[in-house]
């Protein structure tokens, strides 16, 4: 896993999975009766996000002043 | 209700407790602590991002658009998904060229340009202007509906002027915090310290007003959000399954904060500018959209009890502050008040702040150096960007009036992120594409403005009724095809998705066609080398820079005299000296032409973080700092170093980009195996515990191992006893038989009277010989049997001990019809030994001969002694034939026997052996013999 996190490529790949994710309540999700499902739905997405944003973040190198 | 002075006294308070964190954190930092120098304040200061417009306005959103508002933040969160090396790479570039703002930025890219620096700057005053009006007004707003004016003249006086107030205070907020000093590029602990704590505020009293309005006023989030579906699902988008074009205004959202959280002057100001480790990017990765999750939490549920309270939907942003009065908590509601006021101060004073930086060094310092008659103002930076921030917040101000409450206003949020959008292909293209040039990002931002302007800025202000709506009816001079919300015929797409389309479609077009069709020159195609290769330009210097032929006194005085044009004479002094300083010249008389170009650009950069790096440029420039028999010189020695290279500049450059490519391939490898080695490493720690554990348990099996050979030690000894038992037995029935019979004659002469004295004498002696043969024998088993592995060595005639061995199994092997002949030795040759072990070994040789001999037709036993100067040898010699060759190699493994099974342990030549050797002797079978002889070889006592 330590490997996917360091490869430039696989940013794009978390970035579309979680762009898909957001809006699929708007897409695959059907019934207005639902807000809390999709209120729900919508945060624990954003949660895996900023997990994933934290997680490549400890891939990338820093450079020395 | 509360009273507008009590409002205006509690806000006072706040605002001198930030002043007072700001002062301790300079005061601190000037000695070393600085506190806003840790990831988590770093973190903190980022959500400047969310300003009045995220605290009231999403609440208006919400009700509105149902989760519409959570794009404007997933889209934050996605970005540092995906820009996060962009981020990186900007933090690098802000340490390499001093960069203060976005537009120094584009305009260190291309060529140092003015051109598009100004448009850069143009682009993000009108764009972020409305935004910093739409704060003011959320203050304004919000302190007149929490505070009852009175009739007091103090509150009426108050009311009227709260504009002023607010306006005075905000500006001398953005100087006092911001602006104190002329350097730009120096961080400002104290405004980065009151901004992290304006957001911590917000922050809690968003998440208490939320909690007490949802829980207490509401019947909690799941009661509240399935009231909302039941009652407005139908009616409020964005609660459930959408339309294409609702999904596509769903993306679009995501798009331009996305882009925002990058090239919103405010966010670039505190994300690059304030940056002080790149490694505190890291935390903000998730520190900071974890801040977006959390003020986000309670919008919705907020703005549904709102709409259940059925409070109008047209006051839908001031829900937040409504609810709690109208339900009696008005200290909640100043508490809200105050992070609403935090909200927009941040965000007013950060942007005034980059805005009044870029406006001088973009829009002011082209016009100083262009017209003479402004050159006074050079000596007057500090006091023009203190102007600059005055005027835009004034102008904010002035936009709130003007505007008033109409939807050119509230719907300015996401039309400023649609203008800083355009700043995108610029940038991006910029720091990734080499062939990007000036001509084609300044067709770019042009057109992207112009399409920003025309599709989103003009129609806000005919939507507001400021101007005539004809033109977004019937389209400019009547023609439908270029009306500004379905340009070219493309309708059906709410008018942001629309123009964040065409926008894009025309600045990225044009960036393109005008970098592809426009020359690049040589300058700028240099520093697009340097940024987009990253390369670091300072390896040729080496050998053609010898011809020292330029005054360098004289250099340093032009770099002075130019740094004194906008600089006081100390500052200009000091800057002058670390333009020295870091072109590494400050002690060298005279200089070279190379060097002289290094001198150019660090003091072009030093002077920089004052006034831009266009404005630096071009006053070095003005100051003919390179002379033309200079710049002849520099061309010569360009050119010598092309004839020496033999490769043109494009084959340069090719090579550049293939190292650079080969050198990030190798990191990716060194990545790789650096990873592969940490696994390794892992499992090698764990396979080191395995070992250790099987160490111990090898540990414990050698212990009993130990034990139980010890044991067979024993076992082996006092089978050898047994083996003589039969012998030793006799050994003592002979003496005591003896005994018996010279008693008896002691009897029958004492009976016959016949007893004399010399007789009884006689016999009494031969009685005491035979007792003491008697106890010699018990004394030797005694010894015998005991373990002696501890015993201190001791000196000990070898005579003596064959001696004591063959007492107990000379007499038993003679009367098997062994003939046993020992050649004993003179008394004076002696061993350090234990005594015991040795006459253990000699009887072990002795026993195994009788075995070997006992089925043979002559049977002997030789113990024959030798002794050299520093050692002896014990040899028994049996009358065998020798031991088959075959068995020679196994004979002294432990185990190994060649006696029937039962009648030999196969540990009496290995224990033996380990005796020997323990006396540091050998015992060896001898090969050469024809019969079988083993050879105990010890050295000699003292030697």
């Amino acid at each position: 896993m330590r490997r996917f996190f360091k490869h430039p490529e696989s940013r794009w790949i978390a970035f579309l999975l979680c762009l898909g994710l957001v809006s699929w309540p708007f897409v695959g999700l059907s019934g207005a009766n639902r807000p809390l499902f999709t209120y729900i739905f919508l945060f624990v997405a954003w949660g895996g996000a900023v997990v994933l944003s934290g997680l490549f973040s400890s891939g990338v190198d820093i450079e020395d002043k | 209700m509360i009273s507008m002075t009590f409002i205006l006294g509690v806000l006072l308070a706040y605002i001198a407790l930030l002043y007072l964190c700001a002062f301790i954190t300079e005061k601190w930092a000037r000695s070393g602590t600085n506190l806003a120098n840790n990831p988590l304040v770093y973190s903190l200061s980022l959500a400047v991002y969310c300003t009045s417009w995220t605290y009231y306005g999403s609440i208006e959103m919400a009700a509105k658009f149902g989760f519409l508002f959570m794009a404007v933040y997933i889209g934050a969160t996605l970005s540092l998904i995906g820009a996060a090396p962009l981020l990186h790479r900007l933090v690098r570039m802000k340490r390499r060229y001093h960069i203060t703002n976005i537009a120094d930025l584009i305009s260190v890219r291309y060529g140092r340009s003015e051109l598009l620096g100004a448009m850069a700057t143009m682009g993000a005053v009108v764009g972020l202007i409305p935004y910093i009006a739409l704060q003011l007004k959320s203050i304004l707003a919000t302190s007149t509906l929490i505070a009852v004016t009175s009739n007091t003249q103090a509150d009426q006086l108050l009311s009227k002027s709260l504009g002023p107030i607010f306006v005075g205070t905000l500006i001398a907020g953005t100087v006092l915090l911001g602006i104190r000093r002329l350097d730009p590029t120096e961080r400002h602990p104290g405004l980065i310290i009151t901004v992290a704590v304006e957001n911590v505020v917000k922050l809690v009293a968003f998440l208490a007003a939320g909690g007490v309005i949802v829980f207490l006023l509401g019947g909690g989030l799941g009661a509240t959000l399935h009231s909302a579906g039941e009652k407005f699902g139908t009616q409020i988008q964005y609660l459930g399954r959408t339309t294409t074009p609702e999904l596509l205004k769903w993306l679009t959202y995501i798009l331009l904060s996305g882009s925002a959280v990058l090239f919103l002057p405010r966010q670039f100001h505190v994300t690059v500018v304030e940056n002080s480790d790149e490694r505190h990017l890291k935390t903000a990765s998730w520190l900071f959209p974890s801040y977006l999750v959390l003020i986000n939490l309670f919008v919705l549920p907020v703005a549904v009890t709102g709409l259940l309270a059925q409070v109008p939907v047209s006051r839908a942003d001031t829900y937040l502050l409504e609810l709690p009065l109208k339900s009696g908590h008005p200290y909640l509601a100043v508490l809200i008040f105050l992070g609403g006021f935090s909200a927009a101060a941040g965000m007013v004073i950060v942007e005034t702040m980059a805005l009044s930086t870029m406006i001088t060094h973009h829009l002011m310092m082209p016009l100083i150096n262009r017209f003479r008659v402004l050159a006074f103002a050079k000596r007057h930076m500090l006091q023009m960007r203190w102007v600059a921030a005055g005027f835009v917040i004034v102008a904010g101000y002035h936009y709130t009036f003007t505007v008033g409450n109409s939807y050119a206003l509230v719907s300015m949020g996401m039309i400023s992120f649609a203008a800083v959008l355009q700043f995108a292909p610029a940038t991006v293209g910029g720091l990734f594409w080499r062939k990007g040039n000036k001509a084609g990002a300044a067709l770019g931002l042009t057109a992207g403005f112009a399409a920003w302007a025309y599709m989103l800025f003009i129609p806000a202000f005919i939507k507001g009724g400021h101007v005539e709506s004809a033109l977004l009816e019937r389209g400019p001079f009547g023609l439908q095809l270029l009306r500004p919300e379905s340009f070219l015929g493309l309708s059906g797409l709410d008018p942001l998705t629309h123009a964040a389309f065409w926008t894009l479609f025309f600045n990225v077009g044009f960036y393109m066609l005008g970098s592809l069709v426009f020359r690049t020159s040589a300058a700028e195609q240099l520093d697009a080398d340097n940024i987009v290769g990253a390369q670091q330009g300072a390896a040729l210097t080496a050998s053609h820079s010898k011809e020292l032929t330029i005054d360098r006194a004289t250099k340093e005085q032009i770099v002075y005299r130019t740094f004194e044009q906008f600089l006081p004479p100390a500052k200009a002094r000091e800057l002058t000296d670390r333009a020295m300083a870091l072109a590494g010249i400050s002690s060298a008389p005279q200089l070279s032409a190379l060097e002289l170009v290094r001198l150019q650009d660090q003091a072009e950069l030093v002077l920089a973080g004052s006034i831009g790096m266009a404005a630096a440029h071009v006053a070095l420039r003005n100051a003919e700092f390179i002379t033309s028999p200079e710049q002849k010189a520099l061309s010569h020695a360009y050119g010598e170093m092309l004839a020496e290279i033999r490769l043109s500049p494009e084959e340069i450059r090719k090579k550049i980009d293939f190292f650079a490519e080969r050198k990030e391939i190798f990191a990716r490898q060194a990545a790789d195996l650096q990873a592969r080695l940490n696994q390794r490493d892992e499992e090698n720690l764990i396979k080191t515990v395995e070992l250790l554990n099987m160490n111990q348990q090898l540990k414990e099996s050698l212990a009993a191992l130990r034990e139980a050979q010890e044991r067979l030690l024993e076992t082996s000894k006092f089978t050898a006893l047994g083996e003589m038992a039969g012998g030793v037995a006799h050994e003592i029935n002979t003496p005591l038989c003896a005994i018996q019979l010279i008693a008896e004659q002691l009897q029958t002469l004492l009976s016959d009277e016949k007893l004399d004295r010399e007789m009884v004498a006689k016999l009494l002696g031969k009685i005491v010989e035979l007792t003491g043969r008697i106890a010699a024998i018990i004394k030797g088993l005694r010894m015998f049997s005991r373990n002696a592995g501890m015993d201190p060595l001791q000196k000990e005639s070898v005579a003596g001990i064959l001696r004591s061995t063959l007492s107990f199994c000379e007499h038993k092997f003679k009367s098997e019809g062994i003939e046993v002949a020992v050649k004993y030795p003179d008394e004076s040759i002696a061993l350090d030994c234990r005594p015991t072990q040795i006459s253990q070994v000699v009887l072990n040789l002795l026993n195994n001969a009788r075995d070997a001999i006992m089925t043979l037709p002559e049977r002997w036993i030789r113990v024959d002694v030798e002794s050299g100067v520093d050692h002896v040898e014990v040899s028994v010699t049996d009358s065998g034939p020798g031991i088959d060759a075959m068995l020679r190699a196994k004979i002294f493994q432990p185990f190994f026997t060649t006696k029937p099974v039962g009648l030999g342990t196969g540990l009496g030549l290995s224990v033996s052996k380990g005796i020997i050797e323990s006396h540091q002797g050998s015992l060896n079978l001898d090969t050469a013999c024809g019969n079988t002889r083993f050879i105990i070889r010890l050295p000699r006592c003292g030697k």
